[in-house]
């Protein structure tokens, strides 16, 4: 065990260069980018500088930016100094001059101000949680359900007409993203266009829902919840639903070949216990490690996904954001899912090592 | 109409003998004057033999490749442009011209002006309404008496002009010049349309169109109402049109040949690096592994369908800029954890030790001896790379961060019907029809492939 | 044979067949022999000759598909072991018959303890409580010369070398005191050190527990006839000759089994310049020849031998072979 908790210990050091690394990457790229925006407001900002730009605000140049984004673009990204000191700015290890030479940024839990949504970009980006971990959460739990039982149940019908029928359908559900299985369903069953128009379009709840709430209508509530849950989650589900299930199957296939089951037949064990014992109990272990992939899409939810259901999460926020040309915001969550993605990794290791005793890093 | 049946046959017979027999003796032929020695070996023979038994794979995947083939030669079947034009003797050939306009890195280019083929202007011929007077001549007689009016009218405006005096102010002489040029050219195309007529009235034009004479980007004005349209049969438009009045039939075709293309591109060029750094990985091992090893975690970290969005909003990517953007940040990197292990595990074995013992060079170690053996990972994993890879084109098109606007695609056409879910139904259910055919096809392919070179057995025992 | 005593296994005509891409394989195609009480019995033959399938099939432990037993008889005791129904032959399974693997590596359950996989079986034929089969197993593990027998139940199999893990297979597989020990390769995979101690571990386990018999299955000659009292030669699927150890060492029959044992290195021959081998390879087990299995790398082969497959007929007595030279027609 104590070799485990200093190979964690020295992953969880390398979080922090790893994520150094790419988000001074996207930092420099945002930066750099010819023809981005944040190019053109440096160039703007060089003019103005050289008294060339006059007096007047408002729109200037050709990208529809106005003074005010401007400016804030010039703050955020520190554009009067190199990159790599705007960089450590951003970061928090450099006096940022717009704030009186204080020591701000990312590592002091400051990601900068969206003018969009008039409040910090963290309190944005956290503001989203809920709405994207019901989903995604929901939806996980769900996939597992379905799956693993699905999964076994083709394992042991390998090759017959059951295992064929829910290939196609599983192939199928790999062969159509997310949110196209949302489209279908939300033009099947969301519109009259079929005469079963039984789901909203879209949303996280109805508008009135929290005045409902209030009135203690419960019970409507909660079937509104449902309603709005449904066809969202289906597309969640749809993510993982196809490579869960053949990877569940695929795996207790192999579990069921290996030399460890004939030992446990040689026992006298009975079919049951051997299947469901020793074998699952070593297939479920490729099934737990994905649990550290789920994370991210967890927390991040689906750009498509949100943004076909009107749902008010993560990706939408990012969506929209990019749209908007919000770039703090971008950064912010740019940020946050590659610290979810390589906490993530590591997650998956402690998982890892606590379904398999095989397992010691060393 | 017989003709047009015709051809569509022989369309798909040539796609199929293509497909099947000219392309791969091609590709033997080329592997051979390139030194390879294109003769499976006695493993890959099985596997082989055992993709082919495996029917809706094996069917799957000479469906989609000829379909492929077929759609490289688009510009040919479904375009505005004609296969041949003839008008007076003049005969040109604007589909063909079209095709290979658009093989990349030759800059050909084609262009058929109006004058030259009976209609007045110098920008490219009206194909649909030439056709119209070839079938129906009388209709130049409509378009001669408005052009003669128009003369008329130049003609009388001109006429009231005196020609100035040299001493005369400027803007008199300008306006005299501009009238004079008016008259001119009404003149002129007076002139042209009364040869047309005569040209088209003793039937010395002709036109044979493609099988479906629309193009990505011309629009339908050929319907009554206003765009999007439903499908409707009588007027030729079998799955409707855009909210922009584009034909879906051929934003769906011509979208098919771009997904698969792009996909195909991405696959190849990233499994091509892929394998370069995996091999280079097991190989070598050490520092080389350990280090990019860390690299491909990092890079793998990044979400990358976030920063193509990203990056897209701020370059406006083309074709190839995608292609580059989805190699660089995902296609390279799956791949390369597979490699890195097979190359780990064969030059473990002991005739690669054997070689190396002997002074082999790794080069020819690695491209003669692990290579070949590197092949099943990626042959295994490209199906299912080009269904994510297809996927991801679909979505940031969806999103609107994918190739520039007007550029056939099916995620474009999604994000219509998600527009119009409530009264367009047909803008959803068509491209989501290509897109789950197609995408299941190569499911299909990629699990035969999988089934042939690891075939999964389910032994019983009790 | 002598009828001294009933024997504890019969074998009768066995056929296991195999289908492999739709050809069938005849893995075993016809093995009868007898195990007697109290009997190291050895099964030699090279790889692929049916000698682990011959075992399998005794527990019937035949992965079905590809695998089938298609013909034959099994007694053991008495009782007929393939007419069994399933909830029966479990209950023969690891409790009156037990079984080792050859690979010690893979043949435990790598996700639970040594003592989870030696207490399960103890519990499910003795319906014990779990202390008390705690007990056993610690116990056990003590006697197949694991120290510490208690704490090392709580170890997963991959904290123990090959050798401890076949000596923890040989716990399990006596734990019940079985009547036939099938003992399949149980050295191949390990250290020539551990080898003989692990051997020694099974003759020495089968005098402090009840004196099973082993059916003992192996390719090397000099384990035979270290360990067992008879031994049946196997070859293409079919038992060649089956004999004491001593005779069959002091006066092969088969030529098969002339070419082994001329393939030994021998001790009394003084320098030897180099071994003899056994020239050919072992037919592909999809194309049998129609006649003698071994005909094609028979130094002694006649006409006879490609046409016709020969019997297995008692020469001697107790002595049997599957040779036209031993039969009445000889080589005529």
């Amino acid at each position: 065990m104590h070799g485990m908790t200093s190979y964690f210990i020295r992953r969880l050091m390398l979080v922090p260069v790893t994520f150094i690394i790419i988000t001074f990457m996207i930092y420099a790229v945002f930066r750099m980018a010819p023809g981005g925006p944040i190019e053109q407001a440096r160039v703007q900002m060089l003019k103005a500088a050289a008294g060339e730009a006059g007096g007047g605000g408002g729109e200037s140049g050709g990208t529809g930016m106005t003074e005010e984004e401007r400016k804030s673009l010039e703050e955020y990204y520190q554009l009067d100094k190199p990159i790599p000191i705007g960089y450590l700015v951003w970061l928090g290890f450099w006096p940022n001059s717009h704030k009186g030479g204080k020591l701000s940024g990312v590592f002091w839990g400051d990601f900068g101000y969206s003018n969009e949504h008039s409040a910090p970009v963290l309190d944005t980006i956290i503001s989203k949680f809920p709405v994207s971990i019901y989903f995604g959460l929901i939806g996980y739990i769900a996939s597992w359900l379905v799956c693993i039982p699905l999964g076994i149940f083709k394992a042991l019908k390998h090759r017959t007409h059951f295992d064929t029928l829910t290939s196609i359908v599983v192939f199928l559900g790999y062969s159509v993203p997310g949110f196209v299985a949302a489209l279908v369903l939300m033009l099947t069953f969301g519109t009259n266009n079929f005469g079963m128009d039984w789901f909203p379009l879209g949303g996280f709840r109805s508008e009135n829902w929290n005045v409902m709430w209030d009135q203690g209508e419960f019970w409507w509530c909660i079937k509104d919840q449902v309603h709005h849950t449904f066809i969202p989650l289906i597309a969640y589900m749809m993510a993982s639903f196809a490579t869960m299930t053949i990877l569940m199957k695929n795996s207790l296939l192999d579990n069921l070949g290996a030399d460890y089951v004939r030992t446990a037949f040689a026992k006298g064990l009975p079919e049951r216990r051997v299947i469901f014992i020793h074998a699952l109990r070593n297939s479920l272990i490729p099934i737990c490690v994905g649990i550290g992939g789920a994370i991210g899409l967890l927390f991040a939810g689906s750009f498509l996904i949100e943004k076909t259901c009107t749902i008010d999460g993560m990706g939408l926020l990012g969506y929209t954001s990019l749209l908007k040309r919000d770039y703090p915001v971008l950064l912010g969550i740019l940020t946050f899912g590659i610290v979810l993605r390589l906490l993530g990794n590591i997650l998956s290791d402690i998982v890892l090592a606590l379904v398999d005793p095989r397992v010691r890093f060393q | 109409m017989i003709w047009k049946i015709i051809y569509l046959v022989l369309v798909f017979v040539l796609g199929w003998l293509l497909t099947k027999f000219i392309l791969p003796w091609m590709i033997v032929r080329i592997g051979r004057l390139l030194g390879f020695r294109m003769r499976p070996t006695p493993i890959t023979a099985r596997r082989l033999a055992r993709f082919r038994s495996i029917k809706r794979g094996y069917w799957s995947f000479v469906g989609i490749s000829t379909l492929f083939v077929i759609s490289m030669f688009l510009e040919l079947i479904v375009n505005e442009k004609p296969l041949i034009i003839s008008y007076d003797g003049r005969v040109a050939v604007p589909a063909l011209n079209d095709w290979a306009s658009k093989i990349p890195f030759l800059g050909i280019s084609s262009f058929e002006k109006k004058e030259d083929f009976g209609q007045p202007g110098g920008s490219e011929v009206d194909y649909h309404l030439f056709q119209e007077i070839v079938e129906n001549p009388g209709l130049i007689s409509t378009e001669l008496q408005a052009a003669k009016k128009k003369m008329d009218r130049a003609e009388r405006s001109f006429k009231k002009l005196k020609e100035p005096a040299p001493d005369a102010t400027e803007r008199k002489k300008k306006r005299f010049a501009t009238r004079k040029a008016m008259y001119e050219r009404s003149k002129a195309q007076y002139a042209g349309l009364q040869d047309a007529e005569a040209v088209f009235g003793a039937g010395r034009a002709w036109i044979l169109p493609t099988l479906y004479p629309w193009s990505a980007k011309s629009h339908r004005e050929d319907l009554k109402a206003n765009p999007p349209n439903s499908p409707t049969l009588e007027e030729k438009c079998f799955l409707g049109t855009t909210t922009g009045g584009r034909d879906v039939l051929v934003q769906l075709v011509y979208g098919f040949r771009i997904s698969i293309a792009f996909a195909l591109l991405v696959a190849a060029v990233g499994y091509f690096i892929g394998v370069l750094v995996g091999g280079m990985q097991g190989y070598y091992g050490g520092w080389i592994d350990i280090a990019s090893q860390r690299i491909v975690e990092i890079w793998g970290s990044i979400p990358f369908l976030f920063t193509i969005m990203i990056l897209a909003a701020m370059i406006q990517p083309g074709f190839w800029m995608l292609v580059i953007l989805l190699v660089v940040l995902r296609s390279w990197l799956g791949i390369t954890f597979y490699v890195r292990g097979e190359f780990y595990r064969e030059k473990s074995k002991d005739y690669v030790q054997a070689a190396i013992a002997s002074g082999v060079s790794d080069w020819k170690i690695i491209t003669k001896h692990i290579l070949p053996n590197s092949i099943v990972p990626v042959v295994t994993f490209a199906p299912f790379g080009i269904v994510a890879y297809i996927s991801s084109l679909v979505s940031l098109d969806y999103l609107g961060f994918g190739l520039p606007p007007g550029t056939p695609s099916w995620g474009d056409l999604l994000k219509q019907g998600l527009e119009n879910v409530q009264h367009h139904p047909y803008l959803i259910i068509t491209p989501v029809v290509a897109l789950a055919a197609t995408l299941f096809a190569v499911v299909m392919i990629g699990e035969a492939v999988r089934e042939a070179f690891d075939p999964k057995v389910f032994s019983r025992l009790r | 044979m002598t009828e001294k005593q009933k024997p504890l296994l019969q074998v009768r005509d066995l056929r296991t067949y195999f289908n492999v891409e739709g050809q069938t394989a005849k893995a075993v195609d016809g093995v009868s022999f007898d195990i007697r009480e109290n009997e190291v019995f050895g099964l030699v033959g090279e790889s692929g000759s049916g000698k682990s399938v011959t075992a399998l099939s005794v527990l019937r432990l035949i992965p079905n598909p590809p695998g089938d037993i298609v013909g034959g008889a099994i007694h053991f005791r008495g009782e007929s072991l393939l007419d069994l129904p399933w909830a029966e032959m479990r209950k023969i399974r690891g409790n009156r018959i037990s079984m080792i693997f050859q690979e010690p590596m893979t043949a435990l359950n790598p996700v639970f303890t040594i003592g989870f996989q030696l207490i399960e079986g103890i519990r499910l034929h003795t319906g014990c409580s779990k202390d008390e089969a705690e007990v056993k197993a610690a116990e056990m593990l003590d006697l197949v010369g694991i120290p510490d027998g208690l704490r090392r139940l709580s170890d997963y199999p991959h904290q123990f070398s090959g050798g401890m893990r076949q000596r923890a297979m040989i716990a399990m597989a006596l734990s019940l005191t079985p009547n036939l020990l099938i003992a399949d390769e149980p050295t191949t995979a390990l250290d020539v050190t551990i080898q003989s101690q692990i051997l020694e571990l099974m003759l020495e386990m089968r005098t402090k527990t009840d004196g099973a018999s082993i059916l003992l299955i192996t390719h090397d000659l000099a384990v035979v006839a270290e360990t067992c009292q008879r031994v049946a030669v196997m070859y293409g699927g079919k038992i060649q000759e089956i004999s004491e150890v001593i005779p069959l060492f002091e006066d092969p029959k088969h030529p098969y089994t002339q070419g082994l044992l001329k393939s030994l290195p021998r001790p009394d021959q003084g320098k030897v310049r180099r071994l003899p081998t056994i020239p050919g390879i072992v037919p592909s087990i999809l194309h049998m020849p129609p006649g003698c299995k071994f005909a094609d790398r028979c130094p002694e082969r006649f006409e006879r031998c490609d046409r016709e497959e020969p019997e297995l007929r008692e020469i001697e007595p107790g002595r049997f072979c599957r040779c036209h030279l031993h039969d009445e027609e000889g080589r005529s």
